[in-house]
């Protein structure tokens, strides 16, 4: 694509690179960071829900409880990784003055936030891969409800990464970015049926768990291992993408490097 | 056809409605393939007024034509002229400096081949090959410094704006630096530079603006604004360890004369009477081991215009 100079001024044409190279290309941007992050990621990831897991199962044994817990494990793996990468990252690219080195090269913005996004995913796939493992292999869920709730499970990542990036840049400074990554665990841990099973939480935390992505994610995720997939089951889901449909907007519109 | 790369506007800049402005009624053009020097003390308007040309910072009133775009109305666009060499030092701290300029390359529409190209060819320009593989993260503040440079000069964008790039940077490289600014606008780009490297940029400069509170002092070639501000000429003179004694004699009423060690001597004239000082002078000149003849430099205009105000940091 060019860039002319219009009418009889100076004749410059400047190359732009399509949409999808700009994607392409601002994701290995952004992936230097995760990569440097990476081997702390991924073995904090696969080791975690296991030793978890196991854990529970002593106490809890093999049934629905236990798929439940292993559905929050889930949870938190993609509000952990995704969520708050998301968050720091769009943090920290305000606080460094980073955001103009991207600002000040053609990128689009809707790509930028996507390539954030798609990194921040990259962080949940390991923890994912690993709770469907234990799934199957301590568990014997069966595969198919298992990639079933791969989808699901995605769909949560992609809604709390974006989020993630709205808040992150409300940040101005490193403080706020940690009391914001500790509210955030807060929200999840607490405020979603993701340590204790839905039945079990007082009515004040029932309701922000149908409210609140982490809480319908874990419903979502639970229904579909235990193989429920019922008018809660499609109400929950539906209600992530209403949230990732609105986590869109916020985070293209905070994501301006444009400063005011 | 116009010649102007940049033509702004009244442009005003107020980071709060009640709060002085940063950038205050700014007017000024800036040619196709002009390298334009904007000095000014810490604090002056210099690099929130690059940012606003960038695209990176929305004026609060006030025009920015680019090339004929309205920066102010379509920010985007800036990015598709302009490459920006910024004053912080905030790059993809994780990525290594090769990585960069290839994806940077690749960004402002370069092929891959030629990304690699042209990333290898400032890599070696640069002295940057030895580190290139090495996080940006662990490198010297300078060879930071000179990879956000690269980042700039990659892709041949017709618009080169550095914002302080000589800081960090040791005497050779400098020069080194200063040579890759000139022969970019040789080969017709046009040049902002924010620098408080004032005697060095002289040498780079077509015109200069000197920048305070947000308003332009002064504008001009380093000659005109340099006329405009001093008309006198300083003789230096050192004398031979001999002839010591004979300096008295020999400056015998001179005015503006001032000693400044054992045997060495300035002398103050207006520029009018240079050549009779200069022609007092000579009969004595075997009695000197130097004479100079010095014309007020940019940084004496610098100084004189701000009011002596620090020139370190930038705002």
């Amino acid at each position: 694509m060019q860039a002319v100079v219009k009418g009889d001024l100076m004749p410059v044409t400047v190359a732009r690179p399509s949409l999808r190279d700009q994607f392409s290309v601002v994701l290995q941007l952004l992936y230097t960071d995760y990569r440097a992050q990476a081997p702390f990621l991924i073995i904090t990831s696969l080791f975690l829900p296991l030793g978890i897991v196991w854990i529970i199962r002593q106490y809890a044994g093999s049934g629905p409880v236990t798929t439940w817990l292993l559905a929050g494990n889930m949870v938190l793996a993609v509000s952990y990784g995704s969520l708050t990468f998301a968050l720091w990252r769009s943090a920290a690219l305000r606080l460094t003055g980073e955001i103009n080195f991207y600002g000040a090269l053609p990128i689009s913005q809707i790509v930028f936030v996507v390539s954030i996004f798609t990194v921040s995913l990259l962080s949940t796939l390991p923890p994912l891969l690993a709770a469907g493992a234990i799934g199957r292999w301590m568990l014997g869920i069966p595969i198919g409800r298992l990639f079933l709730a791969i989808p699901l499970a995605l769909l949560a990542a992609a809604t709390l990464s974006l989020f993630g990036i709205a808040i992150g840049s409300l940040c101005r400074t490193m403080e706020q970015v940690q009391t914001l990554t500790q509210l955030t665990t807060l929200v999840v841990t607490i405020c979603s049926p993701v340590v204790l099973p839905l039945e079990k939480l007082p009515l004040p935390l029932k309701v922000t768990s149908f409210l609140l992505p982490p809480g319908q994610a874990t419903i979502a995720l639970a229904d579909s291992l235990a193989g429920n997939f019922g008018l809660r089951f499609w109400v929950m889901t539906g209600s992530l993408v209403a949230w990732l449909a609105v986590c869109t907007y916020l985070a293209a519109k905070r994501l301006d490097w444009r400063a005011k | 056809m116009s010649a102007n790369a940049f033509e702004v506007l009244n442009l005003v800049k107020r980071y709060r409605p009640d709060s002085p402005p940063v950038t205050d009624h700014m007017t000024l053009d800036i040619g196709v393939g002009e390298v334009f020097g904007l000095l000014g003390p810490n604090g002056s308007g210099k690099s929130t007024l690059v940012r606003q040309l960038a695209g990176l910072l929305r004026p609060t009133s006030g025009s920015i034509r680019l090339f004929g775009h309205d920066v102010v109305r379509e920010p985007g666009r800036a990015s598709q002229f302009i490459a920006l060499q910024p004053q912080g030092l905030a790059l993809p701290s994780q990525a290594t400096p090769r990585e960069l300029l290839r994806l940077t390359g690749r960004l402002r529409g370069l092929s891959v081949p030629a990304a690699r190209q042209h990333a290898e060819t400032l890599l070696s320009e640069l002295n940057l090959s030895s580190c290139a593989d090495g996080r940006i993260a662990r490198l010297s503040g300078g060879q930071q410094r000179l990879t956000a440079i690269a980042a700039a000069l990659i892709g041949d964008r017709p618009v080169l704006i550095f914002d302080e790039p000589t800081n960090e940077l040791d005497p050779e490289i400098r020069r080194t630096v200063w040579e890759r600014i000139r022969r970019s606008a040789r080969s017709g780009k046009t040049v902002i530079l924010v620098t408080h490297n004032v005697v060095e940029a002289e040498q780079a400069l077509d015109r200069v603006a000197i920048v305070r509170h947000g308003q332009i002092l002064a504008l001009g070639t380093p000659g005109d604004l340099k006329a405009k501000v001093s008309q006198s000429v300083r003789l230096e003179l050192s004398f031979s360890h001999a002839a010591s004694e004979a300096a008295p004699a020999l400056l015998e009423g001179m005015q503006g004369v001032q000693q400044y060690g054992a045997r060495r001597y300035n002398v103050i004239v207006p520029r009018h009477e240079t050549e009779a000082a200069i022609s007092h002078i000579l009969p004595g000149l075997n009695l000197l081991d130097d004479f100079r003849i010095i014309t007020p430099n940019l940084e004496d205009v610098y100084l004189e215009l701000t009011g002596g105000e620090s020139h370190a940091g930038g705002r």
